[in-house]
């Protein structure tokens, strides 16, 4: 009895969750790195000196680091090597940290939210979704079948992504999104510069742009739309191999068609200063 | 025949009769007579040959126009033609240096792939073996149209185009999956 009693101790202190709740000190802190497994990160910039963290480990986690080196603060979910976590619960932290400080994020199964922060992020997922709102600076987001959503934010955004969806409403002049088969919805303003490719999936952009934009969209077999917000000055070139299409909403230019069956579409607005070009093998370009 | 006819013509004929085989003409005035046949004839020759000597000058010259314009005609559709059938060929040997660097980055790609998928998420691993796939058929594709249609320039950069796209996958997963 004694020895079963034991033993339901030690199960139960190694399932609970274990709670944290600390703070350092950031004065002259630039940077917060922080890698969490699986579970959900919430960070969120704050009018404050302070870095803090409170609420849950991973149920399996061997330790916590929390510490300031240099000019970093460093948290890291500690986990066993062996990978047999099925069933167990992942960590819920929220971290507060100083508006000005530049946010990196490493996770497998871990969601992060990054709210208010003024100095960029770079995260990085393999399925775990990443939610970016109201930050500036550098966004540079990597994840493999994670969802990614970017709002009220500004900055230039570097986007990579195997299979999960990417929607982002910001204020940028310099984008780079990278699918294969998620579908990409971006909407931005003062667009300079922007190249968005997918292989399969799909691509939805409503941009309004600068006096030479230089956009370039590549899909090929997904469907790549562009809305034309503002005034365009550009060459415009979009280009389809056997079996694509050219949907032109935007004036009354005709697409042409070669006996191989792949379709143009060329023109030139405005002052021609920038360049517009849309390419696909067999999916549809949809310009308006 | 009257009487008097048959008179006259034994007159006519006595007088022929008379006549002698042959006259040769006054010394003095032979050596005249041939002077004169040979410059008639020195300057006929003359004449007809300052006549047709331009034309002649003037056909040469335009044959030799001729011919050099149409020697520059082909020399230049054949350089134009050789030069068509360098650029082709350059074509493709860029073409299929492209295709064997994407051959040799996709197998050595799959190896290690292969070796990761375990570890990995299979509807990841199913979706990005399907994305290869493709790829490939869009390639094999545009290859098709561009057999049909060998000189379009827009099929050649799509081509080069999806190849960047298949390296471009392959970078992203390597850097999502570091051990591979």
């Amino acid at each position: 009895m004694r020895s079963l009693l034991l033993l339901a101790f030690c199960i139960s202190s190694v399932w609970a969750a274990t709670s944290v709740d600390e703070t350092v000190a950031a004065t002259g802190v630039t940077e917060i790195s922080i890698e969490n497994l699986r579970g959900k990160v919430t960070v969120t910039g704050a009018e404050s000196e302070l870095v803090s963290v409170r609420g849950s480990l991973d149920e399996v986690a061997e330790g916590f680091t929390f510490e300031r080196r240099g000019n970093s603060i460093v948290m890291i979910v500690e986990m066993p090597q062996s990978r047999q976590l099925r069933g167990r619960k992942g960590s819920e932290l929220t971290v507060l940290v100083p508006q000005n400080i530049f946010v990196r994020f490493k996770g497998v199964s871990s969601d992060i939210k990054v709210t208010n922060v003024t100095a960029g992020v770079d995260l990085s997922t393999v399925s775990g979704d990443i939610n970016v709102l109201q930050v500036s600076g550098e966004l540079d987001l990597d994840s493999v079948s994670g969802s990614m959503t970017v709002t009220e934010s500004q900055g230039k955004l570097m986007v990579s992504n195997v299979s999960g969806d990417v929607s982002a409403d910001l204020l940028s002049d310099d984008i780079q999104i990278s699918v294969i088969s998620g579908n990409a919805e971006l909407k931005s303003e003062g667009v300079k510069r922007a190249v968005i490719s997918a292989v399969s999936g799909d691509i939805e952009l409503g941009l309004s742009v600068s006096e030479s934009p230089y956009i370039k969209v590549t899909t090929v077999t997904g469907e790549a739309s562009l809305h034309l917000l503002n005034s365009l000055n550009a060459e415009v070139r979009l280009q389809t191999g056997p079996g694509g299409d050219i949907l032109n909403r935007f004036n009354d230019r005709t697409v042409t068609s070669s006996f191989v069956k792949e379709k143009a579409l060329e023109f030139s607005v405005g002052t021609a200063a920038g360049k517009v070009q849309m390419n696909t093998v067999s999916g549809t370009l949809v310009i308006k | 025949m009257s009487e008097r006819d048959d008179r006259d013509w034994s007159k006519i004929k006595q007088s022929i009769e008379r006549l002698p085989d042959s006259i040769e003409p006054p010394n003095d005035q032979w050596s005249a007579i041939r002077h004169r046949i040979e410059l008639d004839a020195s300057r006929l020759k003359s004449k007809s040959q300052q006549g047709w000597m331009p034309y002649a000058v003037a056909a040469s010259l335009l044959l030799a126009l001729v011919s050099t314009a149409i020697s520059w005609k082909s020399m230049s559709a054949y350089q134009a033609l050789q030069q068509q059938q360098i650029a082709l060929f350059e074509q493709q040997r860029s073409l299929q240096l492209m295709e064997d660097q994407h051959q040799l980055v996709k197998a050595r790609f799959l190896d290690d792939f292969e070796q990761q998928t375990e570890s990995m998420d299979p509807a990841v691993v199913a979706d990005v073996k399907n994305n290869l796939v493709i790829i490939e058929q869009a390639i094999a594709d545009i290859k098709r149209a561009l057999m049909q249609d060998p000189g379009n320039q827009r099929l050649n950069e799509l081509l080069a185009e999806t190849y960047s796209q298949e390296r471009q996958l392959i970078e992203q997963i390597k850097l999502s999956y570091p051990t591979i």
